[in-house]
């Protein structure tokens, strides 16, 4: 088997038939800070990407040979200004994944000033559920000044040559909503209102846009599968024919060095599901873009985060953030991704 | 490009210097987050300190792009002289980074510890002198500042931003008081004499020493009149000429400076009010000879009541240097000092002495009965104003 721990799945598919597409935008949109977390999705024949941009731009020494003087891992924002504000950056690409063009969803409904220093919808995944199209991330700027953050989904539509935000639907907890903090809900493209809160064990909930109320569909707490980590969402859910559904989810070891400043390691796993949800397959854990391991502890250092994956023509096309501070899309001939995933 | 360079690193991950060909193509497209990620990771999979210090800089210019994370910038561009201390390019940028912030004590330690090592481009020496010039300047305010940045004006080849740097501080904060003559400026010297490689330095404000051992090819054994001699080698126009064997009788109404003449100075000194000798009676006194070979009169406003004294009709001056301040008392002074001395037929050879390329403030004069009519042709200036560098010193373009 290819070693997709040091040299990662991208050098995997490169070897044998993909391909791999940079993304980069202009300084004037971005202030060269971080682009991150894209999620792709074709909608109405075009293929649309939208990024996460950031004011900071993540210092990580890997190696932890050149460590900021805080840490090996560091969200480097501007010195004045300790809020964490993100942006979505939509994108137009053309059948070579080159930018055709990009600009910030302009964000119609925002009221009044954020409550809280991470600002902005977060990792935002495209999708379209009743010719609706949406991106579903996390707030937490709008609930109370200690971080409280759900899940909310902004409608999109392209008005006067940009993408402005039409409606907000804040998707509150299932049960008593009395959770801290809901991220990286998985939308089920072909069942609309319906999301992948957890993989393992497997839970679905259910939105009601109307009511604006949260139903668990599918949750069953024994049914749980010998994995070593949490594994958390991730990018749309696809369905793969004969009721089956896949997804693409990221496992986080967060560790800390000598002197007990953290540092952290992102794995991706594709896992996918019968038509009842029975977790049927996943492959081992593995990187996009290899990663250093270090000799004597074994740890890996690596940030990697994919929120977006969508198919065309024959190929799978897989978006992901690389150190937050970069945004690729992996092209691989869906043949060649699902022989990986056979045999992985 | 990106494509090529990122496949390449793709296919061979752990290659640093595949790495940073991939980061340098970022940068250059302006992406500086995943500039400094790519830096950061060749450095990290280096072992190469020169690789590992250009990542640092990488780094550091990427994040100052980003503005407002001045913390990291400086942290990734001391990790850069860590790794290699005698390099001046993170001394460069963190002078630079200090320049933005007026922190000009952080701005000269880098500056002077990147000249303590040998710097090999003209470009990167340049760029460290002007930083010692410039925070000398802004930390003391005072004459060493601007001699330094004098010297990169005038003693170094600039480029054009360096120039035009330079320019608009000069602009600003003006010349030195002094514009000393160094043997380092020997080949650049217009009116070369004999034994000048003697001179190591001269003493005189703005080359008066220079201008008479020129007249006279370096000669030994002249004679001066000086009225206003101030400090017996601080400024001072007789000192040098001292040196080669010339004497002569120097005049001065301050007590101190007259008494560390004597001190220092072999020749005599006379305490006295220059407006109240009876020049003719002191002369005579003196024994002196009625040609003299140089007559300075360095008395402010009071220099055309000291010329009106003079007796021209029993004594003549090969050279003569005469303050008129033209640049600060106006004209009137000055022309009736040139009609005095036209009179007594000198001959202006240099006029309207400056100190900068708009300070007139002296006229200088030869006789021409005393001087040889090669070396005023050589000297004589037809320009109106004569700022002094331009006068003895040939443009750097042409060496």
């Amino acid at each position: 088997m290819h070693d997709l721990r040091h040299h990662g799945l991208v050098h995997y598919a490169l070897k044998r038939g993909g391909s791999i597409h940079p993304i980069t935008l202009p300084k004037e949109l971005t202030g060269e800070t971080g682009i991150m977390n894209p999620s792709i999705f074709i909608h109405d024949g075009k293929i649309l990407m939208n990024i996460r941009h950031v004011n900071y731009t993540l210092y990580h020494s890997e190696g932890k040979k050149f460590p900021h003087t805080w840490g090996p891992l560091q969200y480097l924002h501007p010195e004045n200004d300790i809020s964490l504000t993100t942006h979505n950056i939509m994108t137009e690409l053309d059948a070579d994944l080159n930018v055709l063009n990009a600009g910030r969803i302009k964000m119609n409904l925002d009221t009044g000033s954020p409550t809280w220093n991470f600002i902005g919808l977060e990792d935002g995944r495209l999708f379209c559920w009743e010719n609706r199209l949406f991106i579903c991330g996390v707030r937490r700027d709008c609930y109370d000044d200690k971080g409280t953050g759900r899940m909310e989904m902004c409608e999109i539509e392209f008005i006067d040559g940009e993408w402005q935000e039409v409606g907000r639907h804040p998707i509150p907890a299932p049960g008593d909503d009395g959770t801290f903090c809901e991220k990286n809900w998985m939308p089920i493209i072909d069942m609309p209102w319906h999301f992948v809160k957890w993989c393992n064990p497997v839970e679905i909930i259910k939105y009601d846009i109307d009511t604006r109320t949260t139903t668990t569909i599918i949750h069953d707490s024994e049914k749980t599968y010998p994995l070593p980590r949490d594994l958390r969402g991730g990018t749309q859910v696809y369905p793969i024919g004969e009721g089956k559904r896949m997804t693409l989810t990221h496992e986080v070891d967060l560790t800390m060095d000598a002197f007990t400043r953290k540092d952290g390691h992102y794995n991706h796993r594709v896992i996918i599901w019968d038509s009842e949800w029975n977790m049927i397959h996943h492959t081992k854990d593995f990187h996009f873009m290899g990663t250093q391991i270090d000799p004597t502890t074994g740890y890996e250092y690596n940030i990697e985060f994919a929120t977006g994956m969508t198919f065309l023509d024959g190929y799978i096309l897989i978006a992901f953030g690389y150190q937050d501070n970069g945004t690729f899309i992996l092209k691989m001939p869906e043949k060649l991704f699902f022989d990986f995933v056979a045999r992985g | 490009m990106i494509q090529q360079l990122l496949e390449t690193h793709v296919l061979d991950p752990k290659n640093p210097n595949k790495l940073f060909d991939l980061a340098v193509e970022y940068d250059r497209l302006e992406q500086g987050a995943m500039a400094v990620s790519l830096y950061l990771k060749s450095a990290d999979l280096s072992s190469d300190k020169e690789l590992q210090y250009q990542c640092m800089i990488g780094i550091a210019l990427c994040y100052d792009r980003q503005r407002d994370r001045g913390f990291t910038v400086e942290g990734a561009l001391f990790d850069a002289i860590a790794l290699c201390p005698n390099k001046p390019d993170a001394h460069y940028y963190l002078c630079k980074y200090y320049e933005s912030r007026g922190n000009w004590k952080h701005c000269l330690m880098h500056a002077n510890t990147a000249l303590a090592f040998h710097i090999p481009e003209e470009h990167d020496l340049n760029n460290m002198l002007f930083y010692q010039a410039l925070s000398k300047w802004y930390i003391t305010g005072q004459q060493v500042g601007k001699h330094l940045i004098f010297d990169l004006k005038f003693r170094r080849q600039l480029n054009d931003e360096l120039t035009e740097r330079v320019n608009r501080i000069t602009s600003q904060i003006g010349y030195p008081d002094t514009i000393p003559y160094s043997i380092n400026d020997l080949e650049r010297f217009k009116f070369p004499f004999e034994s000048i490689e003697m001179v190591q330095n001269n003493y005189s404000k703005h080359f008066q020493d220079m201008f008479v051992l020129a007249l006279y090819d370096g000669k030994k054994n002249g004679t001066w009149l000086e009225i206003g001699s101030g400090d017996p080698f601080i400024h001072n126009n007789t000192a040098l000429l001292e040196q080669f064997g010339w004497k002569g009788i120097s005049i001065d109404n301050s007590e101190a400076l007259c008494y560390k003449f004597r001190e220092e100075r072999y020749s005599t000194v006379i305490n006295v009010d220059a407006t109240d000798i009876a020049y003719n009676d002191l002369l005579e006194k003196h024994s002196v000879d009625p040609i003299i070979d140089y007559l300075q009169i360095d008395c402010d406003e009071a220099s055309l009541d000291i010329l009106k004294k003079i007796p021209f009709d029993r004594y003549k001056f090969g050279a003569v240097t005469l303050e008129h301040d033209s640049y600060r008392l106006g004209t009137y002074r000055r022309d009736e000092m040139r009609t005095i001395l036209k009179e007594h037929g000198y001959k202006l050879l240099v006029p309207n002495v400056s100190f900068t390329e708009s300070h007139p403030y002296e006229d200088w004069f030869i006789h021409p009965d005393l001087i040889k009519a090669i070396k005023v042709d050589e000297m004589k200036s037809d320009k109106e104003n004569n700022f002094i560098w331009d006068y003895f010193m040939r443009p750097i373009e042409e060496e």
